[in-house]
């Protein structure tokens, strides 16, 4: 509660909130129930654990179009997926193209592999966040390149990126197509057999509704990024070198088994229900989204209302600053919202608000029609 | 086959992943499956086996390729009451 308003949660671009039914429950049974550690030992708890952890992989690659299990890797988190497939993937020499929206979940890592003498092109977006992959096939023919580099969907401004385009233009001059996922997988219908990446990095507890602290990444069967870490992996112990078989070469260590059995309930609700929860998305952020350019003073950020957007509306007003408006929209209605760069400074770049940054209203399960009119009603008076 | 004890086929596999994947489609199949610690005549000493009754060892092997489900080794055990 703030202030006697109960919460309205503008904020599921950052984490999802509240967790759809069963996730939860979920995830108290894989502690009491299947507590043990999955694939060490034949023991009632061990088989329980390694169980719950397979049928959440399953359900995690049925709802991404995933044809083989194995090749859905749970990570601890989006970004931890696009660390491994980058540094992984990516030595001394390489060249990669990448566009210039990217969130700092792939522009540090690429920063690190520039210095390391990974050459990085960056093709430039509209003022709305778009990328034509025209300039992204212009930009790989240039050299020879190793990867494209793309999010699906953005933080900042909701546009969403034509992955599949990006994907011919990658294969057909060699290259792969990493594809950062965490604002798509969840709000946007996806099914990689069409979309055609090669890595496809996804943040468990944002669209995907599951807890946080665990991420799904898959990987296409012929793209072969070095693991990250080595380690025990509850297989053959006698071999000293890494396994190469799929998923235990990318999961070394004990896994997070309470957050894969929730993520996996999450993505088994959103197998029966995320049709209908992508409407109701799709309609209030068109909701929200034309209620907000009609406030004097408003500036919302990326394409506009008519165009298809992932579930984010991000603005900033000529007069009041962006943590004001937080603020106030907190204290007055209970909204919560993010303000800042939203560690996407290259987004805030390309659409022109890196010195003042913006106010992200992130929409999600759990919303509703009333929620908008309050938030909308709270910044009429808010920018008055 | 000495008094009190059966014979098994018993199918190694190199992932957890791929050994819970098996039981299941053995189950779906009505074969009587158990994961079992991997038995050291297998060629290892970690991991997961799946151990079925003898006479079901053919049409394990057909379940599981039919799944695309990679079993690296198999053995014949008999066990005496300790699996």
């Amino acid at each position: 509660m703030a202030e006697d308003h109960p919460i309205r949660y503008f904020d599921h671009a950052a984490t999802s909130w509240p967790k759809p039914p069963g996730v939860t429950a979920a995830m108290v049974r894989a502690i009491e129930d299947a507590g043990g550690n999955p694939g060490r030992g034949a023991h009632a708890l061990a088989l329980a654990a390694a169980r719950v952890v397979a049928s959440a992989r399953g359900e995690v690659a049925a709802l991404l179009g995933v044809p083989d299990e194995r090749d859905l890797i749970f990570t601890p988190g989006c970004t931890y997926g696009l660390n491994l497939v980058l540094k992984g993937a990516l030595a001394p020499g390489d060249r990669v193209v990448v566009s210039a929206v990217e969130h700092n979940a792939v522009v540090r890592p690429l920063t690190v592999l520039a210095a390391a003498g990974v050459e990085v092109v960056v093709v430039a977006a509209d003022r709305e966040g778009r990328i034509d992959p025209d300039d992204v096939d212009r930009a790989v023919r240039e050299a020879p390149t190793r990867a494209v580099i793309c999010q699906h969907a953005s933080n900042v401004t909701g546009t969403i990126q034509p992955v599949g385009d990006m994907a011919d233009v990658a294969h057909a001059h060699g290259a792969v197509l990493i594809v950062d996922a965490a604002q798509a997988a969840g709000h946007l219908p996806v099914d990689v057999r069409a979309l055609g990446p090669d890595a496809y990095a996804c943040s468990g507890h944002k669209g995907l509704l599951g807890p946080q602290g665990i991420g799904a990444l898959y990987l296409a069967p012929g793209f072969q990024p070095r693991e990250l870490i080595e380690g025990g992996g509850g297989g053959d112990s006698a071999d000293t070198g890494q396994p190469t078989r799929r998923p235990d070469r990318y999961e070394s260590g004990t896994g997070n088994t309470p957050g894969a059995t929730g993520l996996g309930a999450a993505a088994r609700y959103l197998r029966e229900h995320g049709d209908a929860l992508r409407d109701l998305e799709c309609t209030l952020t068109r909701r929200l989204h034309e209620g907000l350019v009609e406030i004097p003073g408003i500036r919302v950020l990326g394409p506009p209302p008519a165009e298809e957007r992932a579930p984010v509306v991000s603005v900033v007003h000529e007069r009041v600053p962006p943590d004001e408006i937080a603020l106030a929209l907190e204290r007055r209605a209970g909204i919560a919202v993010r303000t800042g760069l939203h560690c996407s400074p290259w987004a805030h770049q390309t659409v022109g608000t890196i010195e003042t940054g913006a106010v992200r209203f992130g929409i999600g399960y759990g919303l509703t029609g009333e929620d908008v009119d309050v938030a909308l009603e709270a910044m009429r008076d808010i920018c008055r | 086959m000495t008094a009190g004890s059966a014979r098994f086929a018993v199918f190694g596999f190199e992932t957890t992943h791929d050994a819970v994947r098996a039981e299941r489609v053995l189950l779906e199949c009505g074969i009587s499956v158990r994961l079992i610690p991997t038995p050291r005549a297998l060629g290892a000493l970690c991991g997961l086996a799946a151990r079925v009754p003898h006479e079901d060892a053919a049409r394990t092997r057909e379940a599981l390729a039919e799944a695309a489900v990679c079993a690296w080794g198999e053995i014949e055990i008999e066990d005496r009451g300790g699996y």
